[in-house]
């Protein structure tokens, strides 16, 4: 049993490219995560956001690069890493006839929450996701958003170090997304690390770093606020995050099509 | 119903066994307009658009869409109206072509009218070049555009877009509305859900739903006046996000949110904001920066009012 050496990153990447067939979806991303942090992935729509995830849950190998997580190489422990790692995907699916909190049980069972502590994460949790009060219905007749909250409330059952959330928030209201985004933050504060894909810009102002993907590549690694103060300092004021996002992406995919 | 009403639904209900998808609502909609159908998730937007589409058969009380009464006759109310699900409308292993073509063929065109319609629907959707693609591998952005193009092939006065942006990236957001403007602007009318409280700005008018009913209903504009002078700017440096909720727990503080380095505090209605802001603030014994009142956004008022209903 090797526990791997302890080390101050939850999560090293190093070099990691993935093509599917002749089209590159990550060129050599490397990044690093130190414990107790939230950082968020942003980045146009087939920017490579997906990929790099199921790479870092080790759902996918790379071509080429290594993944460290808590120290452990991602490539060799496939099984050891369930407890090391949780990992929403962008589409998920439940059981459709099971009621909301047998969906909540089976999947916090399966994820090794010790059963005396499944009844006090699933009050939190589906109360943090409004769904109390839907204990009893089938998840297949739930609507959009609340299935999305629901898988997410799986998700988070069990604490691991390493948090991957492929667009949680996607189709989720406002209320819930910051009930979400209070809870990240707890889950942080007790050591836990998170890494997010969103589309949603207050989201990614709400991270302690941002890397900015563009065409598999990472254009940008900064705290929000310092990505804002550097953009700002180029001239516009009154910039939003969004712009910065903006400009920063369109200006990388120009460099692309010039090389 | 004048002639310009569009849809006109008067204490339409809807149960799921005992449960009330949709509570007694009533409004209607007039041609061209953009109209928002917001609110929290199971509110009951997607019930009402399927009932609106003739989809589902209301439990109690009216519509008419089109000048037809979905109640007794909801197949005739199909065809001449365009609706993008909530789920996914597309077929990822057909092309781009094959797709319209489909749809095309649902909705009974001629070929030769198809050929236009899908000329047109390929050109609107930026993805002339790229009939052959696989939508499987078309970026978000992209398949939402053609998913739009689609539900317009037979050219709807009326179109329903249930969550057209979920998970779409800010520029392709942009883009999207800016097809929506477009399209109200030539006269088709579109009912369409969100939760990007930004983008809905540029809605003409907005309904907020909470549990199956409208909490208020009324354009960008008079909605944000309720929240006028309510809301208070906290520039605090410091781990916002802890000070934000040490600050809700505080009487009188209905919500208050991290925003980058800054917080932002709605005051209950009657206080004086800045005065309210400073109480507080004093009572956890916090040093800001500045304290300053801001202007409210359409996602204060979704906060405010739905949380004001649900609590
Ligand atoms: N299974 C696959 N086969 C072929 N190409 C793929 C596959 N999965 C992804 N791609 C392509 O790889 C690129 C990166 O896709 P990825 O899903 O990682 O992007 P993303 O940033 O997650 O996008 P989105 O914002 O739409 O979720 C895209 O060009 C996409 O079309
Ligand atoms: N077939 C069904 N059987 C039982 N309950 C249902 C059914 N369809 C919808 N519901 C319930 O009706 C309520 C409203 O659902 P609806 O899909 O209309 O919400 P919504 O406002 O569209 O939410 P979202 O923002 O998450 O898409 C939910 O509580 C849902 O569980
Ligand atoms: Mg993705
Ligand atoms: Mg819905």
């Amino acid at each position: 049993m090797t526990s791997g050496r302890e080390s101050a990153f939850v999560l090293e990447a190093s070099q990691l490219s993935k093509s599917y067939g002749e089209r590159p979806a990550l060129r050599e991303l490397s990044l690093r995560l130190v414990r107790g942090r939230i950082l968020g992935l942003i980045g146009p729509d087939g920017a490579g956001k997906t990929t790099a995830l199921r790479l870092l849950a080790g759902l996918m190998r790379p071509d080429a690069g290594q993944i460290l997580v808590s120290g452990v190489d991602v490539a060799r422990r496939g099984a050891a890493l369930r407890g090391l790692i949780g990992y929403m995907a962008q589409a998920y699916s439940l059981y459709g006839d099971l009621s909301v909190e047998e969906n909540f049980r089976f999947f916090a069972a399966m994820l090794g929450v010790a059963s005396r502590e499944i009844p006090a994460m699933e009050e939190r949790l589906l109360g943090l996701a409004m769904l109390l009060e839907h204990k009893k219905k089938p998840a297949g007749t739930l609507s959009g958003g609340m299935y999305k909250k629901l898988a997410l409330a799986c998700v988070l059952s069990h604490k691991p170090p390493l948090v991957l959330l492929d667009e949680p928030t996607n189709g989720v209201d406002p209320i819930s997304r910051r009930e979400l985004w209070a809870f990240l933050r707890e889950l942080v504060d007790d050591g836990t690390s998170v890494v997010i894909a969103t589309p949603y810009m207050d989201e990614a102002e709400r991270c302690d770093e941002v890397a900015l993907l563009v065409d598999g590549r990472i254009v940008a690694h900064d705290n929000p606020t310092r990505l804002m103060a550097e953009h700002q300092a180029g001239g516009e004021k009154g910039a939003t995050f969004e712009d910065v996002f903006l400009a920063l992406s369109e200006a990388s995919s120009e460099k692309d099509e010039k090389s | 119903m004048t002639e310009s009403t569009v849809i006109e639904v008067e204490h339409l209900s809807r149960l799921f066994g005992k449960f009330r998808a949709v509570d007694d609502i009533s409004f209607s909609v007039t041609r061209g307009e953009i109209f928002g159908f917001l609110g929290a998730n199971g509110a009951g937007k997607t019930t009402t658009i399927r009932i609106l589409c003739g989809l589902l058969s209301p439990t109690s009380g009216k519509g008419r869409v089109l000048d037809i009464d979905i109640g007794k006759a909801p197949e005739r109310v199909k065809p001449l109206l365009g609706y993008m699900s909530q789920k996914f409308s597309l077929y990822p292993d057909l092309t781009v072509s094959e797709n319209l073509e489909l749809y095309g063929g649902l909705y009974g065109l001629s070929s030769s009218r198809l050929a236009q319609r899908r000329a047109f629907a390929v050109e609107m959707a930026g993805l002339v070049g790229q009939e052959a693609v696989l939508c499987a591998t078309l970026p978000l952005g992209f398949k939402q555009r053609l998913a739009l193009g689609a539900a317009l092939l037979h050219e709807p006065k009326l179109l329903f877009l249930d969550e057209p942006t979920a998970g779409v990236a800010p520029r392709a957001r942009r883009e999207f509305w800016t097809l929506i403007r477009s399209l109200a602007s030539s006269g088709t009318t579109v009912f369409v859900t969100s939760h990007y409280m930004d983008e809905v700005e540029n809605c003409d008018r907005i309904v907020l739903m909470s549990r199956g009913r409208i909490a208020a209903l009324g354009t960008p504009t008079e909605l944000k006046q309720g929240l006028v002078g309510r809301i208070v700017r906290i520039e605090c440096g410091q781990e916002p996000a802890r000070l934000a909720r040490r600050l809700r727990a505080h009487e009188g503080v209905v919500d208050a949110q991290p925003f980058g380095s800054a917080i932002h505090l709605i005051v209950a209605p009657g206080l004086d904001p800045i005065n309210h802001a400073r109480k507080a603030l004093a009572a956890l014994e916090e040093q800001p920066r500045s304290v300053e009142v801001c202007q409210p956004t359409l996602e204060d008022v979704f906060i405010s009012v739905v949380s004001g209903v649900a609590r």
